[in-house]
């Protein structure tokens, strides 16, 4: 199995609304998608490690080669299903330790 | 007179009687120290009691050259930022000459108005910038986001080659249309700039828009240079 350099990203989805992880997650890889295609989502190995509905903090993991385009595609979200989102990154990390800190 | 840092957003678009608290909450989670917003505030500046600022913005209307430089007159005084759209080649020429217009605004349909390399020297000559609203980025999709992405890009591909610096702004009108500094330095990476570029785009050049003109309409400013300054008694 290829090795690959990890990042995990600190967030927080600003929303009127109480989100839903698996929501959120799907609205990510579809802007993923949309604006870098499939090749790129699959690289990505993005999924939502954790994430707070409450105060909307969370945790996301992607390899550091695409983490940019994770960054620029969760920076386009502005739906997830019937809310309207701002997500904020607020620090990235090699560990879910680091991204806490 | 101390000069302004931070981070600001250069384009709210609030409606007339919005809602402009909620804006400046949001604004705050954010991580910004100030926006601009139209026609909502009396002073150029006003820095609230908690230290936020807010910034009156003048955007010209797609009006004649003459109907322009009238409200360039009127306005000059009252706004910190003044606007011209980046409409027909005359217009956009004259604006970017304009030592009073700060901005040159991408507006819709962006297909049609795009900017040219001799606008973009121009500009750049005469310290404009280059407004980017980050806005029908986020609201379309598909085909339609496309072309835009296709037009934006062309015209930051022709700034940065031109030497024209350039401004993101979100050109929010609902506080959740607004995204963190950190957010739009990424989405400027999708119109093709450089991550040193995009930081500039967000924090340097939009403080140096606001305290270049503050000096401008400081009392005794006369031109760039040369300002009147108090007589003292020391002796």
């Amino acid at each position: 199995m290829i090795d690959y350099r990890r990042r995990y990203v600190r967030f927080r989805a600003h929303t009127s609304d109480t989100l839903d992880e698996k929501e959120l997650a799907k609205a990510i890889r579809k802007s993923v998608l949309m604006l870098y295609g499939e090749v790129t989502l699959a690289d990505s190995r993005f999924y939502i490690n954790e994430f707070d509905p409450a105060t909307g903090i969370g945790i996301f993991h992607s390899t550091l080669k695409t983490l940019d385009k994770i960054l620029a595609s969760a920076a386009l979200v502005y739906k997830v299903g019937k809310a309207n989102v701002s997500i904020q990154p607020l620090k990235t990390s090699g560990t879910i330790k680091g991204s806490k800190k | 007179m101390s000069p302004i840092k931070g981070f600001f957003d250069f384009n709210i678009g609030l409606q007339r009687n919005g809602d402009i608290v909620s804006f400046i909450e949001m604004a705050r989670q954010l991580g910004f120290d100030g926006f601009a917003v139209q026609g909502q505030i009396g002073e150029p500046i006003e820095t609230r009691e908690d230290g936020f600022v807010l910034l009156n913005r003048y955007d010209l209307p797609q009006n004649s050259k003459r109907g322009m430089k009238n409200k360039v007159k009127k306005y000059r005084n009252n706004a910190i930022i003044i606007t011209a759209p980046l409409t027909n080649v005359n217009l956009a020429n004259w604006a970017a000459e304009e030592t009073t217009i700060d901005m040159l605004t991408l507006v819709p349909p962006y297909h049609e108005h795009r900017l040219r390399k001799t606008t973009a020297k121009l500009a750049a000559s005469n310290d404009t910038m280059l407004e980017v609203p980050i806005a029908p980025l986020l609201t379309t999709d598909g085909m339609i986001r496309a072309r835009i992405l296709k037009a934006f890009r062309e015209s930051v591909a022709t700034a940065i080659g031109s030497g024209m610096a350039i401004i993101l702004s979100s050109g929010a009108t609902k506080p959740l249309g607004m995204r963190s500094p950190r957010a739009i330095q990424y989405i400027g990476q999708i119109l093709g700039m450089e991550a040193a570029i995009t930081k500039k785009c967000v924090c340097e050049n939009t403080a140096q828009v606001i305290n270049r003109n503050k000096q401008k309409i400081a009392d005794g400013y006369i031109q760039e240079g040369i300002e009147i300054v108090k007589e003292t008694d020391d002796k």
